[in-house]
Order: C-alpha cells, then structure tokens, then sequence
C-alpha cells in the first residue's frame, strides 16, 4: 500500500489503483495540472508519497484543494449507484482520504 | 527429461525477454507522445497516452513476474542431481511445475490490457505504440506454448519418479499426485514435505495490484514461507495487501518498474510509516531498482533497531 503524507499527521493509506484513480480524475476535471501525473509514478517507486517535500508549499496546497474536489466530486458520482467491488474499494479510500486532509 | 523441460523453460524464457523489450519500446513511445502531447495542449492524445502506459504497466509487471517464476523454476531444475533421492527429485519437479503453472497463469491475465493498450493507441492514431503489440502478443503465446510443453514433461517426469517407489515411506508423491495415484502410500513424511512446497497465491482472491501481485509471485520463493497460502482482501482495503493461511498479514512497497523516480529520503520515510502501522510483515521489494539505490536502502534498513528489522521481509535485496 502506498502512504501517502501531505505534511506531519496527515497521511492516507491508499492502495496504488485507488491513488492512480483519483489523481486521472482530478487532472481530467481540471482540478490538477497534467504534469502532476508523474506523482503516480514517483509514489509507486517510493512506496508512498511526501506532498510537502516533493514542491512548493503553495504547489502542495494546490495539489491538495484539487485532489479534494475530485474527491468530492467523485463521491457523488459513486453515491449515484454504483455497486461494483472497485466501486466500493474507491470510496472508502476517497472517504479515508478526506478524513486524512481534514 | 530433465534437459527438455529445462530446454523449453529457457525458451520460453527468452520469448519473454523478447515480449519485455517489445512493451518497453512501446511504453517509451507513449511517453514520448504524452510528453509532446503536453506541450501542444493536445488534452485527448495525452489522456490516451497516460492511459495506454498504464495498461503497459500491468503487462511489464506480469511478464516481470512470469519471467521470474519461470526462472525459478528453471533454478529449481538445477538441484536435481543423480544423488538425489526420489522423494526429494519429486519436491523439486513439483516445484518446478508449480513455478511454471505460476507464470502460466500471470500470461493468461495479459489479454487484457494488451487489448487495451492497442485499442486506445488505434484510437489515438498512434502506430508507433500499436505496432509492438503484434509481435508482444505472438511472443507470450509462444512463452506460454513452450511453458506448456515444460510442464506437461515434468508432470509426466513426477509420475515416472512415483513409479520408483519411495523407500522412504513417501507421502509428498502421493501429495502431489492426488488419492489413488502410483505414489498414494505411506504418508509418514506428508507434514515435512508440505513444508518444503513453495508459498502459493490463491488466486480466487483480487491480487489486483500488479506490484503488490508481483512481489507476493517473488516472496512465495523464500524458503521462510512455504507451505503457506497468500490471499488478497477483497476491497474495501483493510490496511494490508495480503494475509496468509496463518492469519499474519504482509503489506509491500516498492516497484522496481518505476526505479527511475526513487527519491532516497522519501522511501526510507515510507519504511517507518509501513513500520510504524502494525501489520505483521512489511515487504520491500528492491527488484528492478538499480544496485546503488538497493545499497543505499540496505544501508538505512541495517541502521534500524532489530525488532523493527525482524518484521522486515527483503525481496531483490
């Protein structure tokens, strides 16, 4: 599982399908820049993922606003009706996610 | 015998090597496209490209894992000598076999994102991505054909070593082989040798995650856990990739296929917090990543304290 930290005590615990899912989305929603999508596979080598460390504070916080509305923003979609196991597994992870960034 | 499943495993050993250089070549085609898609602002052809990467990223990580269940099995070829006892000629080919079943099955789950891959590099008039697929797709047939072959000859080599009979009281032959077979007697040795069989993945559980799959395929190899039975919770996750038969759970990190992108400080802070989570075993899978980056990490997992490091598994170390 990856760990991915967005400062001291804020980590979430994310299997790398789920993280990959969420940051497709918020790049295809515009939440992110494009070039982000490196961070999948910088955390996959990493075992997991320093937001803080890895840019700018004021990239970081961007970074984090984005994944949130994604995240948001997914879990209506999801809340619509979808029932498959994958499904499942994405929301708990994006509910976890929230939780972790506060 | 011997030398004919060894012939035909090192085949299709090297149909693999093969299928692996053709998707590398594809996979940095796509890059190469995703990157200049970004800086033409050509949004569709981006998206495509990171999403036919991602497909390839799942047929690297299974032949990875095909080629090295492949090449242990041909390694567990080498132990057999004519010193050895039927009992252990009938561990090492049941090992063998179970090996190359292993990759086996890791092939048959590549139809997919190789479909993928192709269809989404068809849609995005991308030939240069598309026109590996062909020969990948013909090569891992032919790994799989050969695989076959390997494993039907040490199959009929494990029944003709039941028909030695087995002075040692037996048990493993017979094991293997199912009641009512040649070797069905006498299983006074049964506990030991099931010991001696390979870590096995039960694969009607969701190893979805081809790195966290992969690294679970290497770790059946340590002599540490054989006999035991991994299987992958069903999401949602409960904080561990998998647990064996023994209730202890196990969570991997690493991915030797993205080694480029290792940031030293970042990964050993990715140590302590899988540490600090509580799960049984941590595995760091180092395969794939160059020798001073796995010198590096062995230096600061050998810094830490010797309780911590005893929940460390070492894979590719």
């Amino acid at each position: 599982m990856l760990s991915i930290r967005f400062g001291e005590d804020r980590e979430w615990w994310t299997s790398s399908s789920n993280f990959d899912r969420l940051l497709s989305s918020a790049i295809e929603q515009g939440q992110v820049a494009p070039e982000n999508q490196e961070l999948r596979d910088v955390a996959a080598a990493n075992g997991g993922l320093d937001v803080l460390d890895t840019m700018t504070p004021e990239a970081g916080d961007r970074l984090i606003s984005g994944l949130r509305m994604a995240a948001r923003h997914d879990l209506d979609l999801l809340d619509d009706g979808s029932t498959n196991l994958d499904d499942d597994g994405y929301r708990v992870s994006l509910g976890k996610f929230l939780e972790a960034i506060g | 015998v011997l030398d004919e499943i060894r012939t035909a495993a090192e085949t299709a050993r090297d149909e693999l090597d093969n299928a692996d250089r053709l998707v590398r070549q594809a996979d940095e085609a796509a890059e190469q496209l995703e990157c200049s898609s970004t800086d033409h602002g050509w949004a569709g052809l981006n998206r495509a490209m990171g999403l036919v990467r991602e497909e390839l990223d799942k047929v690297l990580a299974a032949i990875d894992a095909a080629h090295s269940a492949t090449a242990l099995g041909i390694g567990q070829l080498s132990e057999i000598t004519a010193e050895t006892s039927s009992n252990e000629v009938a561990v090492h080919l049941s090992q063998v076999r179970d090996r190359l079943d292993s990759a086996r099955r890791e092939l048959a789950a590549l139809e997919d994102p190789i479909a993928a891959a192709r269809d989404l590099a068809i849609q995005a008039n991308a030939p240069v991505v598309d026109d590996p697929m062909d020969p990948t797709e013909r090569g891992i047939a032919a790994a799989d054909r050969s695989l076959e072959a390997a494993m039907s000859l040490a199959e009929t080599e494990l029944r003709a070593v039941a028909s030695w009979g087995d002075p040692l009281g037996g048990g493993y032959v017979a094991d293997v082989l199912g009641p009512g077979s040649a070797g069905d007697h006498a299983n006074v040795r049964r506990d030991k040798a099931l010991e001696l069989r390979p870590a096995q993945l039960d694969t009607s559980t969701p190893f979805t995650e081809p790195a966290e799959r992969a690294t679970a395929v290497r770790l059946a190899d340590d002599p540490r856990f054989a006999g035991r039975v991994f299987s992958a919770p069903p999401p949602p996750d409960p904080g561990y990739d998998w647990v064996d038969d023994l209730g202890r759970t196990y969570d991997a990190m690493g991915d030797g296929t993205k080694a480029k992108y290792l940031r030293l400080p970042s990964f050993t802070r990715s140590i302590d917090h899988h540490l600090n989570k509580g799960n049984d075993f941590t595995v760091i899978d180092l395969t794939g990543y160059s020798r001073e980056q796995i010198t590096a990490i062995t230096n600061y997992v050998n810094t830490l304290p010797a309780e911590k490091q005893s929940t460390i598994v070492r894979v590719g170390f």
